[in-house]
């Protein structure tokens, strides 16, 4: 126990540093950054929370005097341990297989056992933070529309300790198989990405037919009744425990949870070392003398921050996702426009407009989603020194990072463009609304961001996934990206949509957006020029 | 070659580099020697234009880091104490980045990559990414960088660590026939023997001032390098 606090404690504190942004005493920015962050987790945290209530309310209404407490209970369980695996499957692989303080934790007088549990300690409370975020709600709503006993309620308050580790168990067991496949191929980074995508795809299917899957789960609960009886026999007794009081059910349960996290734990436990120290890189690739291609220095340093974006998975899915969807949208508008619809829970003819408009706006939406430069600057980190030492403006290389954007975003934005125009065959007006506005705003978006990251930069990262996803600049980049579209929609539903057709008022803003570049790319030139020059230090 | 005037660079209240002044003529190479924290870095970093400062002008083949700084910087290369790379790029695709940016030919470069990575045996690990190297690795990958576009001032901050002895006689090697060739080197260490072989000047710096500078026979005399640099240091106390 004397070693397994510090080791816990600094593998802790690593863990949330990958969250959320550090707080310096004297750095009144960090204080707004992290006021900033507070607010918006609190804002995620009630819209979460209140929309689970609500859920769980009608729920407990329901299944509660239908005689189906038990199968409440059950979907409660299986939730949390969705939610855990889903929302800790990454950072498990990334603390248990691919940490890269491994080896100076190991040089430490302390056994490979401590630094494995320090590791799994720190994760289980991420996730009990997600169990409480699931079933707090879930208790507080069970008891408001019906009752519990005091067994029921010692048993729900034991289940609630328990399961986290089942999903724990799971989720080592995952990430020790992407761990072995991740490591032994080259161009893993398309496979890692395919498999982010995969969980993101799940988790968005899942979402968007949660109010069918609750229709449903009402007007047929006997028949899911039984198949949970059949298939979750563990989450079976689980329910029984807590509304029945009943206690080998909760025994039942209890076996079963621990079961997985034992085995796998025991099993890592073994191997840890073996896991922590062996370098299981690529295959060497051998070198063959080949001719080396000239480019000028402006495109070298564009293929450069090409490079960069296209060798992390999370800087693609957090910067490009936008890119990503401007196809595959524009494809679905073109050939099953009704699942666009259901996915921004709309019908077509709830809107005024027509086909090429919604493409258009979509295509906007998505413009303003493109995040790539706002990590460009804290991306460089330490290696910030190799850009300041070159013969290069630091305006070109500030326009690298600008162009590398507008390249990785504005290629799927125009063939979606060029897709929903095909399809659609708009006017002449429609043409540049849906063309022009959102390449503009995927170029202002990159100004933007490169501007953002110049004013909230974080170069000292350990892991690249710091200032990818948790950067401040990110965040801020997302909400100028809402207010570009935001701003222009009101004017236009409020003022201007009595003296200008739609197609007008989204050509009129591309032209306002390319007007917000040129003045963006002036800043850059003078003080962002500056403020880079200025970070070397 | 360079020529460093009356440099004064502070963080905050602290002055890291104090009225430091210092020239180095084409064909001299020049040790820099201080105690962790004295200004090395800070003066390197100076030179190199990748830190502004406030006072003082530095002067590279008579272009001035502070006006411009771009043709400072095509003619010098620099090399940090701990050489991060673009580690997502492979050894050979960072050096044709380099290459690129220094508007080095393709029949130029290709000569110049071949010739130093064999020198320094590295040719065979040029299609790995850096990210696989090691310590070493890098640092040869750098002096690799480094050399391609032929500078003629190079800047290094403790070159020798993390070289293998053989990499290391031969950057040596290197250095000495560069200032041959007319360039000027201007290299930072803690290997007081090193400098004292290697080295036809010496600049010592405590606490951002420089409290010697000038050829070897005049900084050490008859005693050692070593010698004279703790009578220095005590002289400065």
């Amino acid at each position: 126990m004397g070693s397994f606090r510090p080791v816990f404690y600094v593998t802790f504190r690593s863990l949330i540093a990958t969250m959320f942004p550090r707080y310096r005493r004297s750095d009144p920015q960090s204080k707004r950054r992290v006021i900033l962050y507070a607010l918006l987790f609190a804002y995620v945290f009630i819209t979460i929370v209140g929309g689970e209530a609500a859920l769980f309310y009608s729920l407990a209404k329901s299944l509660g005097p239908a005689g189906y407490g038990w199968l409440y209970f059950a979907l409660v369980g299986a939730l949390v341990i969705a939610l855990c695996i889903v929302g800790e499957l990454f950072l498990t692989h990334a603390q248990l297989f691919a940490a890269k303080d491994n080896e100076q934790l190991l040089s430490l007088p302390v056994r490979p056992g401590v630094v494995l549990f320090a590791r799994i300690a720190s994760l289980l409370v991420l996730d009990y933070i997600f169990t409480l975020i699931v079933a707090a709600p879930a208790a507080v709503m069970w008891i408001a529309a019906n009752s519990i006993g005091a067994a029921g309620a010692v048993f729900l308050v034991l289940a609630v300790i328990m399961l986290p580790l089942p999903a724990m168990g799971v989720s080592i067991l995952i990430a020790w198989i992407l761990s072995a496949v991740f490591s032994r191929l080259r161009g893993s980074n398309i496979l890692k990405l395919l498999v982010y995508l995969l969980f993101f795809a799940a988790y968005f299917y899942v979402v968007s037919n949660l109010n069918e899957y609750i229709r449903t789960l009402i007007s047929r609960g006997a028949e899911i009744a039984e198949a949970f009886r059949r298939g979750a026999f563990p989450l079976y007794h689980l329910g029984l425990a807590v509304t029945e009081g009943d206690a080998v059910s909760f025994f039942i349960f209890a076996v079963c949870a621990l079961a997985p996290f034992v085995i796998m734990t025991a099993l890592l436990s073994s191997r840890f070392l073996k896991i922590a120290t062996t370098n299981r890189g690529a295959r060497k690739v051998a070198y063959r003398q080949k001719r080396l291609k000239a480019s000028g220095a402006r495109t070298a340093f564009v293929k450069k921050e090409l490079r960069l974006f296209f060798s992390i998975p999370a800087y693609i899915l957090n910067g490009g996702l936008g890119a990503l969807f401007s196809i595959v949208v524009a494809v679905l508008l073109v050939v099953r426009r009704d699942i666009v619809f259901q996915m921004f829970q709309t019908s077509p003819d709830a809107l005024p407009f027509g086909a090429p408009t919604v493409a258009a706006l979509m295509l906007c939406l998505f413009s303003a989603l493109s995040l790539v430069s706002a990590a460009s600057v804290s991306i460089e980190g330490n290696t910030l020194w190799i850009a300041r030492s070159l013969p290069v403006s630091t305006y070109d290389i500030l326009l690298a990072k600008v162009a590398s954007h507008s390249l990785v975003c504005g290629v799927p934005t125009l063939i979606g463009a060029i897709i929903c125009a095909v399809a659609f065959g708009p006017g002449i007006i429609g043409l540049l609304a849906l063309i022009i506005t959102p390449l503009a705003l995927v170029v202002t978006m990159g100004f933007a961001g490169v501007v953002i990251n110049l004013r909230h930069p974080r170069l000292d990262w350990v892991n690249p996934v710091q200032p990818v996803k948790q950067g401040a600049a990110v965040l801020i980049s997302m909400l100028a990206g809402a207010a570009l579209i935001l701003v222009p929609g009101m004017l236009y539903v409020f003022l201007l949509h009595r003296i200008m057709d739609v197609d007008f008022m989204i050509f009129l803003t591309g032209v306002v957006y390319i007007g917000i570049s040129i003045l963006l790319a002036m800043h850059l030139k003078d003080k962002g020029a500056r403020l880079y020059e200025g970070l070397g230090g | 070659m360079l020529r460093i005037e009356h440099l004064t660079k502070s963080y905050g209240a602290k002055k890291a580099v104090d009225d430091l002044s210092l020239q180095i003529n084409p064909g001299e190479i020049c040790g820099f020697i201080g105690h962790n924290g004295a200004g090395k870095t800070t003066t390197i970093k100076c030179v190199c234009g990748i830190l502004q400062f406030e006072e003082g002008e530095i002067y590279v083949s008579g272009h001035s880091v502070k006006k411009d700084p771009i043709a400072c910087k095509r003619e010098l290369a620099y090399i940090p104490d701990n050489p991060d790379l673009y580690e997502f790029l492979s050894g050979i695709k960072y050096l044709n980045f380099i290459a690129d940016v220094f508007g080095i030919g393709e029949k130029e470069r290709a000569e110049r990559i071949h010739r130093y990575a064999d020198l320094f045996e590295l040719t065979s690990d040029l299609a790995q990414p850096i990210s696989a190297y090691s310590h070493g690795m890098k640092q040869k990958l750098a002096l690799i960088s480094a050399l391609i576009h032929n500078p003629k001032l190079i800047i290094l901050d403790e070159p020798f660590v993390g070289l293998d002895p053989t990499a290391s006689f031969k950057l040596k090697q290197t250095m000495r026939e560069m200032c041959n060739e007319g360039a000027a080197i201007f290299f930072s260490t803690h290997v007081l023997e090193v400098a004292e072989k290697l080295c036809d000047k010496v600049a010592v710096i405590k606490r951002g001032r420089l409290i010697a500078f000038g050829t070897m026979e005049e900084i050490k005399g008859d005693e050692s390098l070593e010698s004279a640099f703790f009578e220095l240091e005590e002289q400065n106390g």
